[in-house]
């Protein structure tokens, strides 16, 4: 068997494809059929072989298939309580809601005034909605200071003071005898020397 | 089964990618693409048919399961690196050395050859045992390079890396494997 050369070629090359055109050995049928098969059966493997493998064992076993049911009904009560965990937890602390609030609402928060069923659902229904800028707003919000309790025994209280009270209950026992209000001065006065026994006020 | 042309689109590394995503026929096109070039490559240098049968499986089974990807030099340098290195692993098992000196052959076909002039044409033998016979001829690390340029169909720069070798090297033991080959092949033609 002989092949036409091109004189134009320079031989290297013609003699590399002549090797490439006339070199016939080839692999057999059947190991180009084993190959495929294997290619074949990893391929079909690789995506999704787990849901493939799942659906069969649901389909051809009873018993798997209860298990993998139970499986599935088990992650989604996980999943549902996680899910709740993590909404509670994003929700704010009722404790901090009222400490928050307290100092900000009025007598009447504190005493709250009877309200109708209707008022009563929609304050719940507020309260229990997440508003987070509402919530960073009441935090913001200047606390005003309540005025300190009285002290039982007015040890704390400064000479100073205990005077010009007494000079404001002369001046007031003055004002209601000039106004011609003598019970209510002597009711002041009785009301006085109780509290304050050491007080000369009779000649007022 | 027929041999995609080279040209043919998608590239091999894209076929591959594909192949190992699930997609099947990829690994078809790919396979057809190089079957007879690999396996002529085994054969060539390794002289058996079983052996070149279990190498070329042997090869193939690997790259289908491995969960590697052809790095810079390409899937083609990727496959033929798979396989000779499997047969020299062969050969180390066998107890076989790799040749490692060919320079007397060399410089007995260092001579230029002159047969495809004009004046003197000669045409190559087509018989594909003729072939294998004067491809036996060849010196080992000759062959390796002169098969991995004509059926793996690499680049010298592929070569040399694959091969380890320097360029140079590279470009001297085909050019050696080229003149003895036409030398081995070549029968004189009738000018008309």
């Amino acid at each position: 068997m002989k092949h036409d050369i091109d004189p134009r070629d320079n031989g290297d090359t013609r003699l590399i494809e002549h090797f490439r055109r006339y070199d016939d050995v080839a692999p057999s049928a059947e190991l180009d059929a084993r190959i495929l098969a294997a290619a074949r059966q990893q391929s079909s493997q690789r995506p999704g072989s787990f849901w493939q493998h799942l659906a069969h064992v649901v389909k051809e076993n009873p018993q798997r298939r209860a298990m993998v049911f139970a499986s599935v009904a088990v992650l989604g009560i996980a999943l549902s309580m996680t899910w709740q965990i993590a909404e509670y937890d994003s929700k704010p602390s009722p404790v901090i809601e009222q400490s928050t609030s307290a100092p900000a609402s009025s007598d009447a928060a504190e005493y709250p005034v009877p309200q109708t069923r209707s008022q009563a659902v929609e304050r719940s229904s507020n309260e229990l909605r997440i508003e987070t800028p509402a919530i960073e707003q009441r935090l913001s919000r200047p606390v005003p200071m309540k005025a300190p309790a009285p002290l039982a025994v007015d040890l704390a209280s400064p000479p100073a003071t205990k005077e010009t009270e007494k000079a404001a209950a002369i001046e007031e026992l003055k004002r209601l005898t000039h106004e011609g209000k003598t019970k209510e001065a002597e009711t002041l006065r009785q009301r006085l020397k109780k509290q304050h026994p050491d007080w000369d006020i009779d000649e007022y | 089964m027929h041999e995609s042309p080279a040209e043919v689109t998608p590239d091999d590394e894209i076929l591959f990618s594909r192949f190992r995503a699930g997609d099947a026929r990829a690994f078809e096109s790919l396979y057809q693409r190089h079957r007879s070039g690999l396996y002529r490559y085994l054969y060539g240098l390794c002289r058996e048919r079983e052996l070149a049968d279990e190498l070329f499986q042997e090869t193939w089974l690997s790259l289908i399961r491995t969960k590697g990807r052809p790095r810079q030099a390409g899937f083609r340098s990727w496959l033929y690196r798979t396989a000779r290195n499997r047969l020299i692993d062969h050969w180390r098992k066998q107890g076989r050395l790799p040749s490692v000196s060919d320079h007397y052959d060399e410089r007995l076909h260092a001579v230029p050859d002159n047969g495809a002039t004009p004046e003197r044409q000669f045409e190559f033998i087509r018989d594909g045992d003729r072939l294998q016979q004067a491809l036996a001829q060849l010196p080992e690390e000759q062959r390796d390079v002169f098969l991995l340029r004509s059926h793996g169909e690499l680049e010298l720069n592929e070569i040399a890396e694959l091969t380890q070798t320097p360029m140079e090297t590279v470009k001297s033991r085909l050019r050696y494997a080229v003149n003895k080959l036409r030398r081995l092949l070549t029968e004189p033609q009738e000018v008309h």
